[in-house]
């Protein structure tokens, strides 16, 4: 059976209890006043969290030679931003390490995918100058938590959607839509609102297929260009595909306007220096358990 | 890229987008090589310090090279590849993202170079595959992912 989005969306279940604590750091982190003792205990009154970002900045990636060794350490050198993008890193692998079977991503596949989405976006955010790089990561690492909902109904329709696909020439996206009445970015939208995520989060997962749409109904265009390109290069590069593949369309144009080299070379440059990073995304795997 | 000839191993090459899995075998000495190819030409990078491993003109060759060095015999060898895929809908007359046929036409020119032929192939598409090869019994196979493993 198919539901409309607000039947949909009541299903889904409250923010997962970690989570609360991202957003509320976020929020916190986003405000320029901020009060670090505030700050620490809103990370502190999760002690799993607090290990878990205690390896991870300790970690051979950040390179510090003397330890962090509490979350009072953690936010005055690694910096506000590095940490909100670590902290939504750790929260997420328990909603994102999950086997997805509408998709056919086996658990860890969609975690792959997704810490490969935010590697790749941080990384075009620094080489396209970006304001927040550290943010970029986050809204790559996120923009997929509709396909969390999406795929119990992708998965007793996909014989459809695919024909959809076949038959009108257009992206896995949109034949959800045709098909269900909704696809995963849409609905990922809605959770994040839910989830009160910040409302730049919000729209960069809701336009992360089609950013041309975007002009008038996003604030940040070039997050969600990023977070476009980086979504592309990760579905090419086969980190933690499903059953809908590489059925979606990268668009040249928005390479463009990110001020990026689109000729075949330029892509084939840039495809050469994002599996480099590899190893930056299996030490994110191996770091965060 | 990885040789093996030791029992019980299966060369693989996962997530294979519009990468390239090409796997090598000599059924004699029961030798394996499998290379992940991510793009055709290393002479389209502006580098210096490379990996060979990444491109078809160049990892094909070193693999090559060293599965002689091993014991291998050229004219034993069996070749067989999958990958290749390509991202769906790319606009008319651009054939800038299709990196995926550029890299099975790539792969292709380099094993002719070679004087080697490609036995079997499974390439093109928009679905990712994992491919594998099995150096004990020489079985290629190949699973396009949301379908059954194949033998290829």
């Amino acid at each position: 059976m198919v539901l409309d989005v607000d039947e949909l969306i009541n299903k889904v279940d409250v923010l997962p209890h970690n989570f609360h604590i991202a957003v509320k750091a976020a929020k916190l982190l986003d405000d320029f006043n901020v009060d670090i003792n505030e700050l620490s205990q809103t990370i502190g009154s999760d002690q799993a969290l607090v290990t878990q970002l205690l390896k991870l900045c300790n970690s051979a990636e950040y390179g510090f030679s003397k330890k962090i060794s509490s979350v009072n350490d953690a936010i005055t050198r690694l910096g506000f931003k590095t940490l909100k993008s670590l902290v939504f890193a750790i929260v997420s692998k328990g909603s994102l390490n999950k086997k997805l079977e509408g998709y056919d991503l086996d658990k860890g596949e969609l975690w792959r995918n997704s810490l490969t989405c935010a590697v790749y976006s941080k990384y075009l955010a620094e080489i396209t100058k970006y304001k927040d790089p550290e943010l970029a990561f986050t809204a790559g690492l996120l923009r997929d938590i509709g396909k969390l909902i999406v795929h119990q109904y992708v998965k007793s329709k996909y014989k459809k959607i695919l024909k959809v696909v076949e038959s009108e020439k257009i992206s896995f996206y949109e034949a959800e839509s045709q098909v269900l009445g909704y696809n995963h970015s849409q609905i990922g939208a809605k959770i994040a609102l839910k989830w009160n995520f910040p409302k730049v989060l919000v729209e960069t997962i809701e336009f992360h297929h089609n950013p041309e749409i975007a002009e008038g109904k996003c604030e940040d265009i070039k997050l969600a260009s990023i977070v476009h390109v980086a979504d592309s290069m990760s579905m090419m590069l086969g980190a933690g595909l499903g059953n809908d593949g590489m059925m979606y369309s990268m668009n040249i144009k928005i390479l463009e306007n990110l001020g990026l080299d689109a000729t075949s070379s330029g892509i084939e440059n840039l495809i050469s220096n994002m599996v480099d990073l590899d190893s930056q995304i299996d030490s994110l795997m191996s770091n965060i358990g | 890229m990885e040789i093996s000839s030791k029992p019980g191993t299966v060369l693989a090459a996962p997530s294979l987008g519009s990468c390239i899995g090409l796997g090598i075998y000599d059924p004699v000495i029961k030798l394996g090589g499998m290379v992940h190819v991510v793009l055709p030409d290393s002479g389209k990078i502006e580098r210096d310090e490379e990996k060979p491993g990444k491109y078809a003109d160049t990892a094909i060759p070193e693999m090559l090279k060293k599965m002689i060095s091993m014991g291998a015999v050229k004219s034993r060898l069996i070749v067989k590849m999958a990958g290749g895929a390509q991202m769906f809908n790319i606009q008319q007359g651009s054939n800038i993202l299709n990196i995926g046929m550029r890299n099975t036409i790539a792969v292709k020119a380099v094993l002719s170079k070679e004087g080697l032929e490609i036995k079997k192939a499974d390439t093109g598409g928009n679905k990712g595959r994992t491919f594998k090869l099995d150096v004990v019994t020489g079985l290629f196979s190949v699973k396009l992912i949301g379908q059954e493993e194949l033998e290829l």
